[in-house]
C-alpha cells in the first residue's frame, strides 16, 4: 500500500472526484468503493476526509447535489457534475497530463497518454 | 458476560460528540450517518458480525477529529452558499451572550470569591495604573517646546566638584562657533526673590529668571500680549506670568507699569512690563513668573568675569542631531577656549533629560532612582496580583470540577468549556478593571499631593498610560482564563464524576503556588520591615536634639531697603512685648546659613598655620543676642557682649567642630588668634565656643562654623532675620505683635515668618514621604499576599476534606485539626520571613549610610515584624482551616 503524501493526496482527490462523477452521478460511500477498487486498495480514504471534499467542491459551484431515497430507504445524498465542473475537469485534466508528460521524460518513460 | 451488541445504540454513542458541534449540519450527519450504516451492511453481509463490523466501519470513517478540523475547513464556504452569512453571525453573537450570562450567574453564585477576585485584581491593577501615571508625567518634563529636539543644556563640569548647571557667560559665545549650533541662549535660573509694586503696596515673593533675548525664540512660553522677545532686547523691559500678572494688577493692563524685584547683591531692580505669556506648565524645569533682561545686572565686561559662575547655557541646533555628535564638536573646543578655574563645558544633555539628570535645584529635580524603584513595584505588585488571581480562579475551577464533567459528559467540547471559563475571565477583568479605575480615580489627589504632582488620566501629550492598561487588561484576562480553562478541559468526565477529583499536589510539597505565596510574603515582609525603619529614623530625626532650642522660636524675613538702625528698632520694639523673651539679628538661621549672595566659604588662617593649612569654615554674622535666644550652649569662654568693645571688631566664637579642626580642645582654643577672611583682614581672638548646632539638614556632618558681630561682615551678609524666642502661651499674641512692629517700620512690605522646628522639618519631606509610600506598599503587598494565602488555603481545605473527615471519625478535635492544617502555611510564611530579613536588613543599611546622623539597625523592627505577619497569617488561615475543622464527616466521606 503506497502512502501518499499529503499534498498530492490533497491535489488529486479534486480530478479523481471530478472524473468519477463526470461519468455519471454518485453518493459518497460509492465513490469511496470505486476508488479502492480502481487502485486496486492503494488509495483508500477516510468518510471524514471524503466529504468534506465533495461539499467544497460543491461551494465552489462543480458540482450539485440533490438527496434521493435508496433501495434500504434511507435518503442519500447524490452529487453530480456541473456545466462548470466539466469546464473545470478539462483543466484540470490537460495539467495532470502536461506534468506527466516532462515526468515521462525525465524518468526515460514513455508517456501514457498523448 | 457482556451485554448484547445494539447497533441502534451504538450509531447513537457515535453521533452524540457530533451532534454537539456546529461545524456538522443535520444533512452532514445524515450523510455521514449513512455512509457509516451503508459500511456496516456490506461487511456483515461479508459474513462479519453486527459489533466487529460496526468496530471496522468506524474505523475505516475516519475520527471525529479529521473530521471536525475538516468540516471546518468547508464550514463558511456552505454559510456562504446558502446566503446564512447573517444568520451564522446573529448565532454567534447569541452564544456569547449567552456565555457571558453563564459566566454572570455562576460569579454570582459565589459572592465572596468573585469579590475577593476582582477585589485582589482591582487593587494591584489601580497600584499599577498610579505608578504609571507617575511614570509619565516624570518622563514628561520638558517635552513640550517646539524645538524639543533640537535643544541641549550645557552643564559645567570640575575634576574634584562634579558637574553643575552653573556656567561662565563666556561659553555660549564659544559654542555659538560650532557649525552645528544655530543660537545659543543662556540665562539666570529663577530665585525666589520679593517683587514690588509700589502703587498699590503690594509685594510678594516670585520666581523670577534673568535671561536674554534669545532665551523666547527658544524655549516655546507662549505670549497672550506683547512680544516677549523683543520686550528683553530692551534695558528694562520684563514678561510676565498670566498669575502675575493678575496678582499684581487684577483686572488692569500690566503693560508699560512698573514693577521693582530684589536680586543678587541686594539690589532692587525696576523693571517696566512689556509683555505677558502664559503660566509656565507645571512639567516645565525652566519656571519663572517674570523673566528680565540679563543685562540688568551690568555690562558684558562684568557678566564675564573669571569665576563667576551662574549663566545655565542652552544650545539650539540646526537639526535634530544625536547628542554624542554633538559632544564630540563640544570636546574639540576644549580645554584652552572654555576651561576657566578648572570648570570647563561638560558633555550637553538633550533638554528633555535634564530633569532627571539631577542637575537641577532641590525643588525641582526628578527622580530617576524613584523611578526605577516604582517601575519595579508596580511590575511586582502587578505580577503578584495576577498570580493570586490565576491561583483563585483555579481553586474554584477544581471545585467546579464535577460540573465540568456533567458537560463534558452531556457531550460539550474542549472548546465550548474554554470559551465558557474564558468569558468567565474576561467579564471579571473588566469588572475589575472598572473598580481599579475607580480605586484610581479616588487615590489620586493623594498621590499627586505626596509627589507635588498633578497627575489626570487625561490631557497627557506623552500618554502611554491608558492604551497600555487596557492591553494589559485584555492580556491578563486571557491567561487567567485559559489556564483553569485548559486544565480543566483536559479532565475525563467519568473520573471526575466518580469522585476521584482533580489530581492534587500533597500541600507539603513545595510546588508553584506554594512558592508563590512565599514569593507574596517576602515582599510583604521586606516592605514592613523597610517601612518601620523609615518610620523610626524619621522619628528620630525628627527628635534629634538640634544643638539649640527651637520650638518657640519665630524667624521673620526682613526686607534688604531697611536700614542698621531701623533693624535695631524693629528688634528692641519686639523685645518690649511681655510674651518675647528674647530677640536677635542674624544672617541666616540653623538651617539657612547657606542663604546669601556672597561666597558662603571663606578661608581662615590662624595664626600658626601657613597658607597651605587653610581650612573652610562657614561664617555667621550674628549680634549679642544671638546665642542666648537660641539658647546654644557655651563649652568655653564667652558670649559676644557689649561690655568688651574690641569684640565688634575682632572676636570670633567658633563651635565645637570648628575648634576641633583646628586642633584644639574647646578650652584651648579660647585666646587664640585667629581671622577669618582674605589676607588684609585684620586678625581678631576666639573669645568662646558652643556646642554644635545643625545649621543644615541631618544628612550631612555639622560643619565649622564661626560667629562673628554683624559689623564685621562683607556687604551681602547683613543680618536680616529677626530671630524671636516666645513664651509658649502666648505665641499668638507675640506674633500679633510683631507683625504690628513691622509694618509700623517697614510699611510696604508683606510679613513673614516662620517656626524654627518647622524649617527643618521640611527638610525631612523627602524622608516623610518615603515613609508614607512605603507604608502605603507595606499595606497593599500583606493585602495581596493574604489574598493568595486565603487562596490557597482554601484549596487545601476543600482538597483534604476527606482526610478531615477521617481524622475526625478517628477523634481528632477541632484545635488538633486546625493546628494541622494550618501548620503547612506557616512553614511558608517561616521561610518568607528569613528570606525577607537579610534583603531588609542590607537594603536598609545601605539607605542609612546617607544619614550623617542615623539609628543603629537593632533586632525591633525585625521581631515586631515577625510577630505581626505571623499573626495576620495565622487569622487567614484560621479561618479556613477551622471552616473545613467543623465540616460534617458523614458529607464529607459520603463520596467513597
Amino acid at each position: 500500500m503506497i502512502m501518499l503524501s499529503r499534498e498530492l493526496a490533497g491535489a488529486s482527490a479534486k480530478p479523481i472526484i471530478l472524473s468519477l462523477l463526470a461519468s455519471g452521478e454518485s453518493y459518497g460511500y460509492a465513490i469511496l468503493q470505486r476508488i479502492e477498487n480502481l487502485s486496486q486498495g492503494e488509495l483508500s480514504w477516510d468518510d471524514s476526509t471524503l466529504y468534506p471534499v465533495l461539499h467544497r467542491l460543491e461551494n465552489e459551484g462543480l458540482l450539485a447535489s440533490s438527496w434521493r431515497v435508496a433501495e434500504t430507504g434511507r435518503r442519500r445524498k447524490y452529487y453530480r457534475l456541473t456545466a462548470k465542473g466539466q469546464e473545470v475537469l478539462e483543466t484540470e485534466k490537460r495539467q495532470w497530463l502536461r506534468v506527466d508528460a516532462v515526468l515521462a521524460q525525465l524518468w526515460g518513460l514513455e508517456p501514457r497518454l498523448a | 458476560m457482556p451485554t448484547a451488541f445494539d447497533l441502534e445504540k451504538a450509531v447513537a454513542a457515535w453521533r452524540r460528540p457530533y451532534e454537539h458541534n456546529r461545524a456538522f449540519s443535520e444533512e452532514d450527519l445524515e450523510e455521514l450517518e449513512g455512509s457509516l450504516r451503508d459500511r456496516v451492511d456490506v461487511l456483515v453481509e461479508a459474513g462479519l458480525p453486527e459489533e466487529t463490523a460496526f468496530q471496522e466501519a468506524l474505523r475505516r470513517m475516519g475520527s471525529y477529529g479529521t473530521a471536525e478540523a475538516e468540516y471546518r475547513k468547508v464550514y463558511w464556504g456552505k454559510r456562504r452558499r446558502r446566503g446564512e452569512v447573517l444568520h451564522e453571525l446573529y448565532w454567534r453573537a447569541a452564544m456569547w451572550k449567552n456565555h457571558l450570562k453563564i459566566a454572570l450567574r455562576q460569579l454570582k453564585r459565589r459572592p465572596l470569591y468573585t469579590a475577593i477576585n476582582v477585589l485582589g485584581l482591582a487593587v494591584g491593577m489601580a497600584c499599577c495604573l498610579l505608578i504609571l501615571l507617575y511614570m509619565q508625567d516624570e518622563l514628561s518634563f520638558d517635552r513640550f517646546h517646539e524645538k524639543a529636539d533640537r535643544l541641549f543644556v550645557v552643564p559645567n563640569e570640575h575634576p574634584v566638584e562634579g558637574r553643575a548647571l552653573s556656567t561662565s557667560y563666556s561659553l555660549a559665545s564659544v559654542l555659538e562657533s560650532l557649525p552645528d549650533v544655530e543660537q545659543t541662549t543662556r540665562f539666570w535660573p529663577d530665585r525666589e526673590r520679593p517683587v514690588m509694586r509700589k502703587e498699590v503696596q503690594r509685594r510678594a515673593n516670585q520666581h523670577i529668571l534673568l535671561a536674554e533675548p534669545s532665551f523666547f525664540d527658544m524655549f516655546s512660553f507662549p505670549a497672550v500680549t506683547g512680544d516677549p522677545a523683543a520686550v528683553l532686547n530692551t534695558p528694562d523691559g520684563a514678561v510676565i506670568s498670566e498669575s502675575l500678572a493678575r496678582m499684581f494688577f487684577g483686572e488692569e493692563n500690566p503693560i508699560r507699569k512698573t514693577l521693582e524685584f530684589e536680586h543678587f547683591g541686594d539690589n532692587i531692580y525696576s523693571v517696566t512690563v512689556g509683555a505677558v505669556v502664559k503660566d509656565v506648565p507645571r512639567n516645565s524645569s525652566i519656571r519663572f513668573d517674570l523673566v528680565a533682561p540679563l543685562s540688568l545686572l551690568g555690562d558684558e565686561s562684568y557678566l564675564s568675569r573669571p569665576g563667576f559662575f551662574f549663566a545655565t547655557t542652552c544650545v539650539q541646533t540646526k537639526t535634530a542631531i544625536a547628542v554624542e555628535t554633538l559632544n564630540r564638536k563640544i570636546a574639540e573646543t576644549q580645554p584652552e577656549k572654555a576651561a576657566v578655574d578648572g570648570w570647563f563645558a561638560s558633555s550637553a544633555l538633550p533638554l528633555p533629560a535634564l530633569y532627571l539628570s539631577g542637575l537641577t535645584a532641590d525643588g525641582l529635580k526628578g527622580q530617576p532612582k524613584f523611578l526605577y524603584l516604582f517601575g519595579s513595584i508596580a511590575l511586582v505588585v502587578l505580577l503578584i496580583s495576577v498570580v493570586n488571581y490565576v491561583n483563585l480562579v483555579t481553586v474554584q475551577a477544581t471545585q467546579r470540577a464535577r460540573e465540568v464533567g456533567v458537560r463534558k459528559a452531556l457531550g460539550a467540547g474542549r472548546s465550548q468549556l474554554a470559551r465558557q471559563f474564558l468569558g468567565e475571565s474576561i467579564l471579571l477583568s473588566i469588572t475589575a478593571l472598572g473598580v481599579s479605575l475607580m480605586l484610581t480615580g479616588l487615590a489620586l489627589p493623594a498621590f499627586s499631593r505626596l509627589f507635588d504632582k498633578e497627575l489626570a488620566f487625561w490631557g497627557a501629550e506623552y500618554g502611554f498610560v491608558l492604551p497600555l492598561m487596557a492591553g494589559f487588561v485584555l492580556a491578563v484576562a486571557v491567561m487567567a482564563g485559559a489556564y483553569p480553562a485548559f486544565m480543566l478541559s483536559r479532565f475525563q468526565p467519568a473520573a471526575v464524576l466518580r469522585g476521584a477529583g482533580v489530581r492534587t499536589t500533597p500541600a507539603r510539597r513545595l510546588g508553584l503556588r506554594q512558592s508563590l505565596v512565599v514569593f507574596q510574603f517576602t515582599v510583604s515582609v521586606t516592605l514592613i520591615i523597610v517601612t518601620a525603619i523609615i518610620y523610626h529614623q524619621l522619628g528620630y530625626l525628627q527628635n534629634k536634639d538640634l544643638g539649640f532650642n527651637g520650638e518657640q522660636v519665630v524667624v521673620v524675613d526682613l526686607p534688604r531697603s531697611v536700614s542698621a538702625s531701623v533693624r535695631e528698632s524693629l528688634k528692641q520694639r519686639v523685645l518690649s512685648h511681655p510674651g518675647v523673651v528674647g530677640a536677635s539679628l542674624a544672617n541666616g538661621i540653623p538651617g539657612r546659613f547657606q542663604m546669601g549672595y556672597g561666597r558662603p566659604v571663606d578661608e581662615a588662617a590662624p595664626q600658626n598655620r601657613t597658607d597651605a593649612e587653610r581650612v573652610r569654615f562657614r561664617p555667621a554674622v550674628v549680634d549679642y543676642d544671638f546665642i542666648p535666644t537660641l539658647r546654644i550652649p557655651v563649652l568655653a569662654g564667652r558670649s559676644f557682649s557689649p561690655d568688651f568693645p574690641a569684640d565688634v571688631s575682632r572676636a570670633y566664637i567658633l563651635n565645637r567642630a570648628a575648634a576641633e579642626r583646628l586642633g584644639w580642645s574647646p578650652e584651648e582654643a579660647v585666646g587664640q588668634t585667629f581671622k577669618l577672611g582674605p589676607a588684609e583682614t585684620p586678625e581678631g581672638e576666639i573669645i568662646g565656643v558652643v556646642e554644635d548646632f545643625h545649621i543644615a539638614s541631618l544628612h550631612q556632618e555639622i560643619e565649622p562654623v564661626v560667629l562673628q558681630l554683624h559689623t564685621l561682615s562683607p556687604v551681602g551678609s547683613l543680618p536680616f532675620k529677626l530671630v524671636a524666642r516666645l513664651v509658649p502661651e502666648q505665641i499668638r499674641n507675640a506674633v500679633g505683635h510683631i507683625e504690628q512692629q513691622y509694618s509700623q517700620v517697614t510699611p510696604d512690605a508683606s510679613f513673614q515668618y516662620t517656626f524654627l522646628d518647622e524649617v527643618f522639618d521640611a527638610m525631612y519631606r523627602a524622608e516623610e514621604r518615603l515613609s508614607r509610600i512605603f507604608t502605603s506598599f507595606a499595606v497593599l503587598a500583606i493585602l495581596i499576599a493574604c489574598l493568595g494565602l486565603f487562596g490557597l488555603a482554601a484549596y487545601a481545605a476543600e482538597t483534604r476534606t476527606k482526610e478531615i473527615g477521617i481524622r475526625k471519625v478517628l477523634g481528632a478535635t477541632i484545635s488538633n485539626l486546625v493546628l494541622l492544617l494550618s501548620r503547612d502555611f506557616l512553614k511558608l510564611v517561616a521561610i518568607a520571613f528569613f528570606l525577607a530579613a537579610p534583603l531588609a536588613y542590607v537594603a536598609m543599611s545601605r539607605w542609612l549610610e546617607d544619614f550623617a546622623y542615623r539609628i543603629e539597625l537593632g533586632p525591633g523592627p525585625f521581631v515586631l515584624t515577625g510577630a505581626l505577619v505571623l499573626a495576620i497569617a495565622l487569622l487567614t488561615v484560621g479561618y479556613q482551616a477551622i471552616k473545613a475543622a467543623h465540616a460534617d464527616p458523614v458529607k464529607s466521606l459520603r463520596y467513597e
